[in-house]
């Protein structure tokens, strides 16, 4: 341990008030009948990451990129290739920002 | 998570909450009061801000648990949302300023860090820990403020142990040179202190 680790670990803490603890609860009753709010800023960064791979899949099969892959999936429906891209965009997208909530509500 | 029996207070209190006794709430908040306040001072230094964020952390807590599965401890659980609810209203606030008086830094020739003294000095090393960028300055906080262990941090913070490592690593070089940029300590003698 150097210098600076021994300055940074030696940090005083402080008490919270005493009424900390009533104050708390007396805003926890207060939320509690009310409706968590909805996670729009979440819900923005997951569409708009969802546009953004759709997109790129997209344009990677328009330029040739991924035909190969894309054939076999086209060839077992009529449904566009297009359109397999874009659903597994938004299944892994949904799956990932799940996992992340989970995590760190 | 123990066995039925054995549940720890934390996760029997939370399961009160869950079955509907909301007042089962208040023995959480009594035992981390003093956490998740010092906590949030910690990455303030304002009391008052430091009791307002942590109220906000354990409303933020009380409206997840549902969300505590027992995979992490319960320590872990509520530091991760404490956390993030700290990150949040920092970011909404903007850069910290740090004011350090100058009567903690008389000498016209500043010093080598291990020369510091007073605690004045020493606390004016910590608070510019509050001017790093804040991938730096919650290791630091969490790791070396906190005491916390570098499994525990690292699960907090949602990165591996070695990214850790570099970033406390990375994050008191950074903090060196930012006290000898403000003159308030001297160039390191030698590279053998690193």
């Amino acid at each position: 341990m150097d210098t600076l680790d021994r300055i940074l670990v030696s940090d005083e803490a402080v008490s919270p008030s005493a009424d900390f603890v009533a104050g708390v609860m007396e805003a926890v009753v207060a939320v509690q009948h009310e409706p968590a709010p909805f996670p729009w800023g979440r819900v923005a960064i997951g569409l708009v990451a969802c546009v953004v791979w759709a997109s790129s899949g997209v344009w990677l099969i328009e330029h040739g990129a991924l035909t190969p892959l894309g054939r076999p999936l086209a060839s077992l429906t009529s449904v566009s290739t297009e359109v397999w891209y874009a659903a597994a965009a938004v299944v892994l997208g949904a799956t990932a920002a799940r996992r992340r909530t989970v995590l760190y509500p | 998570m123990t066995d039925a029996g054995h549940l720890d207070p934390d996760t029997a209190d939370a399961r009160r909450v869950l079955a509907g006794d909301t007042a089962a709430f208040a023995g959480i908040v009594q035992r981390w009061q003093g956490r998740l306040v010092t906590l949030a001072w910690r990455f303030c230094r304002d009391r008052a801000l430091a009791e307002d964020m942590a109220q906000e952390a354990f409303v933020r807590a009380f409206r997840a648990l549902h969300t505590f599965r027992g995979d992490a401890t319960f320590s872990t659980w509520l530091t991760a949302i404490a956390l993030n609810v700290y990150r949040s209203a920092l970011h909404e606030r903007g850069p910290v300023v740090v004011a350090v008086e100058p009567s903690t830094f008389p000498a016209a020739e500043p010093s080598p860090l291990e020369d510091l003294q007073t605690d004045e000095q020493r606390v004016a090393v910590r608070q510019m820990v509050l001017t790093l960028p804040p991938r730096y300055r919650e290791p630091i906080v969490l790791y070396y403020f906190e005491e916390m262990k570098m499994t525990e941090t690292a699960r907090i913070l949602g990165i591996p142990e070695g990214t850790l490592k570099a970033r406390l690593h990375r994050g008191k070089e950074f903090l060196r040179r930012r006290l000898t940029a403000a003159g308030l300590v001297s160039p390191p003698r030698s590279h053998k202190e690193r």
